[in-house]
Formats: C-alpha cells, structure tokens, sequence
C-alpha cells in the first residue's frame, strides 16, 4: 500500500503540489488527471522517489520513503516500483531486450529468459533486437512497459503513457495496465483522456497543485485509520 | 551488461570520442617526443662519457700537455691555390678520443665540413695535398675541427693534443676545449627542440584537457538524461561511476597506445634524422604520458559524475 501524507513541493515560490493526500491498495488503478501545470506529473515523480517534496510524507506500507537517502531511493525504486514516461526513456542505444535487461541489471541479476517475457506480455517478443529507432511510438512505449514490469515491482507509476500514442497503441498499452492491475500491482496513470477512468479504482482530480475533487472511498479509509 | 553498455556507449557517441582521442593523443605524441628526445640526449651524453672518460683538447701554447695525449701538428698548405689547414697526427688515436665525432667513409685524408663545404670535396673525392695524393672521409665534429684537414703523419712539433683527464674542469679557460662540452654542442639542437616541444605539449595538454572537458559537456545534456534513465530505474551513483569510469578507462587505454606509438615514431624521426642516433625509452615516460591521459579523461569522467550527484534524478531526465 502506497500512502501518500499532505504532500507539499515548492520551487522557489511556484508551489507545484498542495498538500496533496492519497492512498492506494494492492490491485488498485488510480487515475491522476489535471490540466496542464496542475502538479500531475510532480506528484508521480515524488511517489517515485525521482525528487523530493518540501513538506509531507510517502509511505510505501510502513516505510518511509521520504525519509530515505539517495541510495535509499534508488533501493526502493529498482525493488517497489516500476516507472513509464510519456517520452518513453529508452536508452537509444540498446536494444528493446537490452533496456529491459537493464532495469535486471540495476535490480539484480539480468536474466534474458525473463526479459523476453516481459516483452511478451507486452507483444513485442518479435521485436527484441530492435533499436528504439526502429520501432513505433507504441512499440517504443510497450518496450518502456515491459521494462517496468520485468522486476515485478509493487507499484507501476506511469505519467502520460498515451500521450505520444494512437488510440489503437493507447488503448492497448491501458489494457496492459489493466492486467497488471488485475494481477494485484498498484497502477497509478497519470492522464489527459477521460476515457481511460471508466476502469480506474480513483480518480484523483488536480489544479494548481491541489486535489480539488475527493473519492468517496478513500475519505472513508482514511478518517477510519 | 556492464560491458555492453560500455561498448554500445562508446559506438554511439563515436563521433564525439574519437576528437577526443585524436586531441589527447597529438598531446602525448608531442610530450612523449619532447620527454623521449630530452631522455636519449641525456642517455647518450651520459653513455659516451661514462665509457671515455672527461676528455680535453689542449691546444697551443700548451705543447707540453699536447704532447701526453694525441698530439696534432697544424700547418698551412694549399690545395688547388686555396690556401687550408692541414693537421698531422694519428688519425685512429684521434677519433679513439673523439667518439662524439661523425666520420663519414674511410679515407687518407680526414676533411672537416666546414673545409669540405668550401672546396667542394664530398666524400671519397681522390684529393692531392703536399704532394699526397688519397681519398677523402668527412668529418662532423659540431668544434674547430670541422675548419682542418687530418691526415696521419709523424708529430714533430704539436700545436694541439687531446688528453684524458679525471678533472677537465682544470683546464678550462687556458687554450682548452672540454669534450663533454663538445658532446653536449653535438646535441644542443636536439636540446633547444626537446625544450621547444616540451612547451608546446604542456600548451598542448592544457588545450587537450580543455577540449576533452567541453566536448563532453556538448554531450552533457544527453548524458545526464542517460543517468536519470538509469537511477530511475534504481541504479546508485556508485554504479554510474563505475559505468563512467570504465567507458574513459577504455578510453584512455586507446589514448595512450595511440599516444605512445606515435611519440614513440616521432622522436625515433627526430633523433634518427638530426642526430643519428637511436631512443631512449624508460617507464618514467610510460608514467608521465599515463599520467597526462588519466587527468583529461577522469577530468572529463568526474565533470559527468559530479553534475550527475548535485542533480535530482527528476532534473537529470530532464537532460540538465
């Protein structure tokens, strides 16, 4: 479970997020929406441990990821989490099965077998050897999947997956998302396409920075605990 | 997989390494010259006294000293109406104290450069003086004797003579010439480039380790995206350091092969063409060269690691 606690970030005098809470359950997909510069993406990168805010709490169960250094960080984001960026974050100069097996590598041991699983869920088993370069932006963004998920992390972060795809590559790159979510990870997406909150556990609305629109349930369990 | 992102990043940024290697490696061509050259001048200068002693050449009033080493007796004749100075002595005895000297051929007649030049002789020329007739060795002795023609002949009256002596200091300034002084004119030359190189290389090395830094600052921002890519998926720092450090060890290795051959060739060329003679080579070079190509491309390598440290991995995604 990933607990989120009146989670501030300032830069300088632009406050990007507002005492921002949340929390979200094994097998939960939440969906973050906002208009531009409403603090989506800050809130993403802060639960991934990719910055840090300037007042507030993340819990990741009982540990607090807050209160880690650097090394624990990078500890909890190659053991908890799984990341896609809407640029995709591909290493050019890898192969698909190469930036997948480097997330292995940063994790533990690089395992190919289990690489070219992981580009199987996502359908792209056939296109291993390719470079970034050779593939489509939805090719390119299943590869940044495949690559979140080898290490089986609890919780899958994902900013704009879509933003760059066609609705045919979208809609299959969500499907994804909701399998995962089905095999009982924590998906947070953050998006701008509504369509894609049909599913989803949470909606969390921002602007300026602030959650302006509460879920019902997730008022309840935290007044409960 | 450490050494496949080495190689896949150093093929990809092929373009950016190889200005780099080139820049380092001309560095160290020129310092490892200049290092080289100053080395085997000194080398030679040391051998060539360690085997014959501090020799002095004495010359006139100082007969009597002349006449305890190799004694020379200088007159005026003419060859051809042109009027030259002819030395009687042994001329085995001579070059026996004179190893500095270059004697090019066999001949009866010994003839100095300076003299050769003026009256047109190459070497072998059949020449008549004093009524003897022979063929002509050339003689390059860097001192006054480039101005004689030798020939041997019995000494009755020595003007000059050639001594050893275990303290040539005590001779100098009453009509003596050192030979370790004269050694030392040979190679002078080779000196004043030595020096001139080594200069241009310490410029060079400054401008190397500048350009090293600034074409990996051009390569900045996709790098630094590079290393929030990897800390986003849960690499430390420790780790990128080591990534960074192997791919400018390789770097380096390719750097200082290049850079050595090549200083190697360049001061074999120098001293091969102006000097004749062969390099000296020892690990203090090997060392110093090292050194030079570990300080620009660990310069390089610690730029990266230490933006990549000061930087939230937020801002490195950026390509800060």
């Amino acid at each position: 479970m990933i607990t989120v606690e009146n989670l501030t970030k300032e830069y300088g005098s632009v406050t990007a997020l507002d005492d921002v809470s949340l929390i979200a359950e094994p097998g939960e997909e939440l969906i973050v929406m906002g208009p531009s510069g409403s603090g989506k993406t800050t809130l993403v990168n802060l639960i991934a441990g990719l910055d840090r805010p300037t007042r507030g709490r993340i819990l990741m169960g009982d540990s607090v990821v807050t209160d880690l250094d650097n090394d624990g960080l990078a500890r909890y984001r190659r053991e908890h989490v799984g990341i896609v960026f809407q640029q995709f974050h591909l290493i050019d100069y890898l192969t698909a099965l190469e930036n997948v097996m480097l997330a292995q590598y940063f994790h533990s041991m690089p395992e190919k077998a289990d690489a070219l699983q992981s580009l199987e869920m996502v359908g792209l088993k056939d296109r291993a050897g390719h470079l970034p370069s050779e593939l489509s932006g939805g090719e390119q963004q299943r590869v940044a999947i495949a690559r979140a998920i080898t290490n089986d992390p609890e919780l899958i972060l994902a900013d704009e997956p879509t933003g760059n795809l066609d609705e045919e590559n979208e809609h299959m790159v969500m499907e994804i998302f909701h399998t995962l979510k089905e095999a009982g990870k924590t998906v947070i997406t953050v998006t701008h396409n509504r369509a894609l909150t049909d599913r989803c556990d949470q909606l969390i609305r921002l602007k300026h920075g602030r959650r302006v629109t509460e879920d019902r349930n997730q008022m309840e369990r935290m007044a409960a605990g | 997989m450490l050494k496949k992102i080495i190689i896949r990043s150093l093929r990809s940024r092929a373009g950016l390494y190889i200005p780099m290697i080139i820049a380092i490696s001309v560095t160290l061509w020129l310092i490892g010259a200049a290092v080289i050259i100053g080395d085997s001048f000194q080398a030679v200068v040391d051998k060539q006294m360690a085997k014959y002693g501090a020799n002095v050449i004495l010359k006139s009033p100082s007969k009597d000293a002349a006449r305890e080493g190799v004694p020379i007796e200088v007159r005026q004749t003419e060859r051809d109406g042109e009027s030259v100075r002819l030395a009687l002595t042994s001329i085995a005895a001579l070059l026996d104290q004179n190893p500095a000297w270059l004697v090019r051929g066999d001949g009866t007649f010994l003839v100095g450069q300076k003299v050769a030049s003026r009256l047109s002789l190459e070497q072998g020329d059949q020449i008549t003086i004093d009524g003897k007739t022979g063929r002509a060795a050339l003689l390059k002795s860097g001192t006054q004797f480039d101005e004689y023609i030798f020939t041997n002949g019995r000494v009755d009256n020595p003007s000059l003579g050639l001594i050893r002596s275990e303290s040539p200091g005590q001779y100098r300034g009453s009509n003596a010439v050192i030979l370790s002084e004269m050694v030392k004119s040979r190679y002078a030359v080779l000196q004043s480039v030595g020096r001139l190189m080594l200069i241009i290389a310490i410029l060079s090395s400054i401008a190397s380790i500048a350009t090293v830094i600034n074409l990996a600052r051009v390569d900045a921002g996709r790098r630094q995206q590079e290393f929030g890519i990897f800390k986003s998926l849960g690499s430390t720092g420790g780790r990128i350091g080591r990534i960074i450090g192997s791919e400018y060890l390789v770097l380096s290795g390719v750097a200082i092969l290049i850079g050595v051959s090549g200083s190697l060739g360049l001061s074999w060329g120098i001293l091969h063409f102006v000097s004749g003679t062969g390099i000296e080579w020892n690990i203090g070079n090997a060392l110093y060269i090292t050194t030079i190509t570990l300080i620009a491309f660990g310069s390089a390598g610690i730029t990266y690691y230490t933006a990549s440290k000061r930087h939230m991995v937020v801002e490195e995604l950026r390509g800060v």
